[in-house]
Formats: structure tokens, C-alpha cells, sequence
């Protein structure tokens, strides 16, 4: 068997074995159940978001909504969980040495590591996809097969999105000896880049366009029996420039923006559109990829880097 | 021709010379005792000749290859037992060993008549489909040692085999040892345990902070502690000793009247035995002590630390 495959297939047997594993498998699951139920309710709501939604399937309706965002919350942990003791934890019990006295190079064995968990987070997220699925045709809500197209089309994605975070942790385990460390770097990490950096990027974008974003011009509309504060429109497509600018080193903006593209979303949504008409629209998936290379651009060059990272310094390392 | 040949092996961990310009050969089908002091580098030097660790300069053949040049024609030859390791907790005995097995170029058939025919010889057959994390310490130390050996490798290097062992299973790790050693194999085995080393090696060599302090066999690191260190006689006569002052003696340490021990810094048991016989003292016993292994190791340490 080459090394590489021997390695892998002992990895994913191993991983399918871990506690974390399961755990995150089981948010995954309340996930799905929380989804299908959303798109129920939206199923319900339908006329007060009409215009909103207009000419878009439950299915897509999920994807481009809070479910997405969770999503792409949850599944960097699924990649860094699987990330931070990868080559700490071999070299603490000594299996490295074990493994790297056989007939390997040391390129196999990190390239063995990183398949292994490619095929478990890939295993995991299709497992997901069937739930959903499953689900939503237990619950009656009406999935076709240009959703089911759609959802298979974002797998590409959403692995590379979570294999960005796996690398990320591999990094961490290269540089932090100990693995009980690794994880907590790792859990910073991670909600620094997913939710802590969008929130100071916010704050930056807003003051540094307070002064159009509150200008005299500023209008009250009524939305959904609501009233709200609009800003003109031009003040808030300088603040989203600028916000998008800002968030283009956070993997998640491009993921969000790939799988809202894969369902249909207008590829740049302003102010007017967002209550003015729908923000779906109908094109081929070919198409919708074309208008997010830019972002699958991003995702590759974002997993790349730690991975060549990773890499180098491993290559180097004293395995004591 | 040398099975493992070490030149000017170098490795710095920041100020600390771990290894510092070792050079060492060893014979193929030779069993070769590396001893040393916690910290003095033995493991750093195995680990070098294994490409784990990556040496700041010097080189390291085995078998005639470079380790580092063409690591895989070495690692195909040879059977490593890491100290301190464990294998694969969440994997059975047979799965741990099937999992090493598919590194090496075996057919499936080959595969599993090799690895019974190892569990068996380390007594682990009975438990072959029990997780590894179940097993106690002295089976995960056997179940390493068939992994060193799945290969059947021409080359085994032993990292303190035995230690944490019972005697029963350090027992099975020495003659392991000696009937690979029968077969013709070279072994390379670090240890602290220096009876071990004294009852398995035909060739010893002495670490100490880095640098090898002695080598050969123990016949000549003996012979060589005693030119250098000074040589112990005993001797015991039928009739009172009389003092002994030629050349040579550093001092006398007497016994009884009829008993001594003489350090002398050569080997002078004939002028002794001329000198007595001249005074008609008849010689019961003129033999010389030889050091054990034990001495020669501590003095080195302690040499090298004074």
C-alpha cells in the first residue's frame, strides 16, 4: 500500500473514533433539525417576505440566511478540532517516530495526516448534507433537484473553507508541543478570525463612515411595520466597501460569499435592493462562480498558506 | 565492511551540544552496547540515524547509505524500538503491526504469516485483537518490539529496550536480542543497565556529555581503564609480605600480613612474583581485578564531571 494511503486510512479510522468528532457530528445534527425547522417557518412567513424571497426555494432561503452563517461559524471548529494535535499529540506519545523509522519520507506522512482528515471532514459535511436533506423530506418541505444540485455544488467549498481551519490547526501543532496548548490557541484562533475580527471590522468600517451613514439626509422608512433608520444609499455602499475590504482576510466573507452565490443571491446586494425587491436571482451555477472567483480564488490561497507553512516547518523539525 | 559508520556527528540545541563530533563504527553483525549517562546524547545519535532528527553537521551511513541521502534504501533495512513510545492505543495488537507491515513491499499472505509469527514470539497472539490501550505497559513494550521487528530488518537499533520491563519480559527482549544476533544481524542498543550491556554486547562505546570517552570491546575499554586508571593486584603469600618499594607500585593497601592489594600503574605481577621469590615468599595467589563494567562507566562519568 503507498505510505500515503496507508497513513490516510489509519487516520480516518482513528478520527472516526474521537470523542470530538461526535460532538461536533451532533451540532451538526441539532444544526440540521434547526434548519429544516427554519425553512418550515419561512415556509409560513412567506407573504411578509414576498418581495424578499421572491422566485427562491426553501432550500435557498435557508442557505443565504442565519443557517448559513452558523454554518460557517461551526465548521471551522470541525477543521481545527481535527487540526491542533495532528502532529503534537505523535510526537508526545512517540508514534511519529514509529512511523517515520519505516520506509516514508517525512512529506508522506504530513501529506497521509492531511488526507486522512481531508476524507473525514468531507465524511462529516456529506453526512450533514444527507441529514438536511432527509430532514427536510421528513418535514414535508418540498426540496427539488436544482436544491439538491446547489447543496452539492457548495461541498467543494465548504471543504475547503473547513480545510483552511484544519491547516491552521496543523500549524499550531507543528509550533505548540503540547496538545492541551494547541487547543487552546487554536479555539482563540478560530473565534478571533470568525467572530471577534467581523465585529472590530464593523466597528472600523462604521466610524469611518459615521458622518455619511448619520448625515442630515438620513431617511425613516417603514420596513415589515417597522420603522428603520436608512441611511443614503451611497453612505451605506461606501460602508459595505469598505466592511468587505476589511473582511477580505476572513475566510468566512468569501465562503459566505461563494455558497450565497451557489443559491442564487444577487452578487452585490445595496441598500435599495435589500428592500426593494428580491435578492435572489435565477442563473446557472456556472454562472454564480464565475461572478465569486475572486473568493475561490481567496479560499485556495487561504489554505495554501498555512499548508506551505505547515510544510516547510515540519520538513525541518527535530521529531524528538 | 561497517553496518553503521558515524562521522563527526554534531547536533546543538541552542547553547547545549547534544552530540559533539561523534564518530563511531560498528561492525556488521555486531551486538554494540551504547552507554551513557541520562542527557549524554545516545538518543540524539540514534535519532540522527534515523533522519528524526536533523544533525547540524556530520554524517551517517547504514548498511553503505546515506541516512539522510537516501533515507527510505536505509529504513527498508533496518528495525527501530524508540524509548519512551507507544503505539497506536486505539488500534488492536494485529492492527498496529498491519499498519507497519504496509510500508514494507509484502504480499497480503507474507503480511500475516509475519505478524503471527511475531505476536507469537512476543507472546501477544492470544490478545492480537485486544486495543493496544488495554495492554500494560510491558505488552505495549512488546508489541513494540515486533513492530522493530515486522521487517525481519538487517539492522536493529534499540533505544533502552528494556526499560520499565519486568524481568520476565526483559528477559524476552535479551534473547531476542541474542538470536538476532545468531542470525547474523547487527544490533545497536542504548542502555543504563549495565549488566545488560556487559552480558549482550561484543562491543561497547561510552557517551559522555556528547563525546565518546571509550569503545571497543569490553575486553579493551577494561584494559584501557586500567593503563590509564592503574591496575589492581592481589596478592596473598604463604608467609608475611614484605614491603614493596620498586618502580611502578602507586601504593599498597595490605590486608592482612600475608595479603594485599597493590595499585601499580603497569602490569608488574612478574616483577612482583621474581621479587618474592628472591625473599623465598611462596605465592598463594598474584592475580590481577579486573574492573567491572560498572567502574569503568562511573570513573568516566565522574572523570568527565570532576
Amino acid at each position: 500500500m503507498h505510505p500515503i494511503l496507508n497513513i490516510a486510512q489509519k487516520e480516518v479510522y482513528l478520527q472516526l473514533k474521537t470523542k470530538r468528532f461526535y460532538i461536533i457530528l451532533t451540532i451538526f445534527v441539532l444544526m440540521a433539525f434547526g434548519g429544516v425547522y427554519l425553512m418550515k417557518w419561512s415556509l409560513s412567513q412567506t407573504p411578509q417576505f414576498e418581495k424578499l424571497y421572491e422566485g427562491a426555494s426553501p432550500f435557498q432561503i435557508m442557505f443565504t440566511s442565519s443557517f448559513s452563517s452558523a454554518l460557517s461559524n461551526l465548521l471551522p471548529f470541525l477543521g481545527g478540532a481535527l487540526g491542533y494535535d495532528i502532529i503534537n499529540r505523535e510526537i508526545q506519545e512517540g508514534t511519529i517516530k514509529l512511523t517515520l523509522s519505516k520506509p516514508l519520507y517525512r512529506d508522506q506522512f504530513i501529506n497521509g495526516k492531511f488526507l486522512g482528515s481531508t476524507i473525514t471532514i468531507t465524511l462529516g459535511i456529506l453526512l450533514f448534507y444527507v441529514l438536511t436533506i432527509s430532514l427536510a423530506l421528513i418535514f414535508g418541505v418540498p426540496v427539488g433537484m436544482r436544491d439538491i444540485t446547489m447543496l452539492l455544488a457548495t461541498l467543494p467549498f465548504s471543504l475547503i473553507y473547513t480545510l483552511i481551519f484544519l491547516v491552521i490547526g496543523m500549524l499550531i501543532s507543528i509550533f505548540v508541543k503540547k496538545p492541551s496548548t494547541a487547543l487552546i490557541v487554536a479555539i482563540i484562533l478560530i473565534i478571533f478570525i470568525e467572530l471577534v475580527y467581523p465585529m472590530i471590522a464593523g466597528v472600523i468600517a462604521f466610524a469611518m463612515h459615521r458622518e455619511e451613514l448619520m448625515s442630515a439626509t438620513s431617511q425613516m422608512v417603514m420596513v415589515n411595520n417597522t420603522t428603520q433608520y436608512m441611511a443614503p444609499q451611497q453612505g451605506f455602499e461606501n460602508y459595505y466597501k469598505t466592511l468587505r475590504r476589511m473582511l477580505y482576510i476572513a475566510p468566512s466573507t468569501h465562503y459566505n460569499s461563494v455558497i450565497g452565490a451557489i443559491f442564487g443571491t444577487k452578487a452585490e446586494i445595496s441598500g435599495a435592493t435589500l428592500f426593494g425587491g428580491s435578492i435572489f436571482e435565477e442563473r446557472s451555477i456556472g454562472e454564480s462562480l464565475t461572478l465569486v472567483w475572486q473568493g475561490i480564488v481567496a479560499l485556495v490561497v487561504m489554505f495554501l498558506l498555512p499548508f506551505a507553512i505547515a510544510y516547510t516547518k515540519f520538513m525541518k523539525a527535530d521529531l524528538r | 565492511m561497517y553496518a553503521i559508520e558515524i562521522e563527526n556527528l554534531t547536533k546543538k540545541y541552542g547553547e547545549l551540544k547534544a552530540v559533539d563530533g561523534l564518530t563511531l563504527n560498528v561492525e556488521k553483525g555486531c551486538v554494540f552496547g551504547f552507554l551513557g549517562p541520562n542527557g549524554a546524547g545516545k538518543t540524539t545519535t540514534i535519532l540522527s540515524m534515523l533522519g528524526l532528527i536533523i544533525p547540524d553537521s556530520g554524517n551517517i551511513r547504514i548498511l553503505g547509505h546515506d541516512v539522510f541521502r537516501e533515507p527510505i534504501k536505509v529504513k527498508e533495512r533496518v528495525g527501530y524500538l524508540p524509548e519512551n513510545a507507544t503505539v497506536y492505543d486505539e488500534l488492536t495488537a494485529w492492527r498496529n503491526l498491519e499498519f507497519f507491515a504496509n510500508f514494507y513491499d509484502m504480499d497480503r499472505s507474507e503480511k500475516e504469516k509475519r505478524i503471527e509469527e511475531l505476536l507469537k514470539m512476543v507472546g501477544l497472539w492470544d490478545v492480537r485483537y485486544r486495543k493496544a490501550k488495554t495492554f500494560s505497559k510491558g505488552m505495549k513494550q512488546r508489541l513494540l518490539l515486533a513492530q522493530a521487528l515486522i521487517n525481519d530488518p538487517e539492522v536493529l537499533i534499540l533505544d533502552e529496550p528494556t526499560s520499565g520491563l519486568d524481568p520476565e519480559g526483559a528477559h524476552l527482549v535479551k534473547s531476542i536480542v541474542k538470536e538476532e544476533a545468531e542470525k547474523g544481524k547487527t544490533v545497536f542498543f542504548s542502555s543504563h543497565i549495565l549488566s545488560e550491556v556487559e552480558e549482550l554486547s561484543d562491543k561497547v562505546g561510552i557517551l559522555v556529555g556528547g563525546r565518546l570517552k571509550a569503545l571497543g570491546t569490553l575486553e579493551d575499554i577494561k584494559k584501557q581503564f586500567m593503563e590509564l586508571e592503574g591496575y589492581e593486584i592481589k596478592i596473598e603469600a604463604k608467609q608475611a609480605l614484605p614491603e614493596f618499594e620498586f618502580d611502578g607500585i602507586i601504593r599498597v593497601e595490605r590486608i592482612n600480613e600475608r595479603k594485599a592489594i597493590i595499585f601499580a600503574r603497569d602490569d608488574i605481577r612478574e616483577q612482583i612474583s621474581d621479587y618474592l621469590s628472591k625473599k623465598d615468599i611462596t605465592l598463594i595467589n598474584l592475580e590481577i581485578e579486573e574492573p567491572s563494567l560498572e567502574d569503568v562507566f562511573l570513573k568516566t562519568i565522574y572523570k568527565k564531571e570532576g
